[in-house]
């Protein structure tokens, strides 16, 4: 996120408003607790300057619709006054069911079946928010360092990063080594391990939570009179 | 034949010293600079589709390997790979025998409602 905040031709970002999205999400996903507090922890240790970093949420179910998906996220950091979003690689996805640069694509330019021929940003009373669109980051032994694949021109001895790899790491309860989490992220996602006995979101995690967030209300009722 | 998908198993420092003297030295791999050593396993289309018909959330990602199995999966595979020496396709062969593939799944079953937490202190 620190690298990703400088790439490309924009100015550089004056502070990063980290804004989780908080409720129901995909069995294996990291529990809400531990997202919340392990953006904080990236702060309060430093490793990002708090005056340069923010951690907020947004009370929203995930749909996992990508593209479509991405639209309200905009809407919604744009009215947080947000000037950019960054996207990555599968924006709010799950399996394969659309392409992986889906997101970027509509955020570059557009995806006529979806209503948008033109970005966003570029269509009348559009939003005014703009994407910030990161391919991939990877270890590069030749660089022997973290490299942004745009930029790295070794390819083909790249070590590509994996959030399932790194899911069945910590389900092995092996502690992955710094370059992949800070070890104060990583004691975050222990304490909520131990908290619900299990590191990720699984059944009884979404049941609880459902009591917990959940408000049930009323029908409206909605005149069709105008 | 589809092009062969593949699966890591990480090693840690019990499993590296389970693995010295049995000739797998040789073939452990350092990812990410060193931090992690990993063993690669080469595995065959059919192999690979059965895999993710056994355990439902086992997904082939981005890098094209099997990820997301079962722990059970992965530590009964580090024992076999152990047992015969070899990372070659008789690991799958013997990994999905009947006896030992049942014994995966009623341990994996149990993993979806408690995984162990590991012992480290908290600092947060």
């Amino acid at each position: 996120m620190k690298n990703a905040a400088y790439l490309g031709d924009i100015e550089p970002c004056h502070g990063i408003l980290v804004n989780a999205i908080i409720g129901a999400k995909r069995l294996g996903d990291f529990v809400d607790e531990a997202i919340l507090e392990g953006h904080e922890a990236v702060n309060k240790y430093g490793y990002i300057s708090p005056r340069r970093h923010m951690v907020t949420m947004t009370l929203w179910d995930m749909r996992y619709g990508n593209p479509l998906e991405s639209l309200l996220h905009g809407i919604i950091r744009q009215n947080m006054g947000c000037t950019h979003h960054m996207f990555g690689r599968d924006h709010a996805a799950v399996g394969d069911y659309y392409d992986p640069y889906a997101t970027q694509i509509l955020w570059e330019k557009g995806i006529p079946s979806f209503g948008l021929p033109e970005p966003p940003y570029d269509v009348d009373k559009g939003l005014k928010i703009r994407p910030v669109n990161i391919k991939e980051f990877w270890y590069c032994p030749k660089c022997g360092e973290i490299a942004y694949s745009d930029t790295c021109g070794h390819a083909d001895v790249a070590q590509r990063f994996s959030g399932s790899f790194i899911r069945g790491l910590i389900a092995e309860g092996i502690e992955p080594p710094p370059i992949i989490f800070r070890p104060e992220v990583y004691r975050i996602i222990v304490k909520w391990w131990r908290v619900y006995n299990y590191p990720f979101v699984n059944r009884r995690y979404l049941e609880l939570k459902e009591r917990e967030l959940e408000v049930d209300l009323k029908p409206m009722v909605v005149s069709s009179r105008r | 034949m589809g092009m062969p998908y593949r699966i890591a198993v990480i090693l840690d420092k019990a499993r590296l010293e389970r693995i010295k003297g049995t000739g797998l030295e040789g073939i452990v791999k350092d990812l990410y600079g060193g931090c992690l050593k990993v063993i690669e396993l080469n595995v065959p289309d059919d192999i690979a589709q059965r895999i993710l018909k056994e355990f439902p959330r086992a997904r082939i990602d981005a890098r094209g390997f099997i990820e997301e199995t079962p722990v059970a999966f992965k530590r009964e595979l580090f024992e076999v790979i152990v047992q015969l020496r070899s990372i070659g396709p008789e690991v799958f062969g013997e990994l999905l025998k009947p006896e030992r593939l049942s014994r995966v799944k009623e341990a994996a079953a149990k993993e979806d409602e408690y995984l162990p937490p590991p012992n480290i202190a908290y600092c947060g």
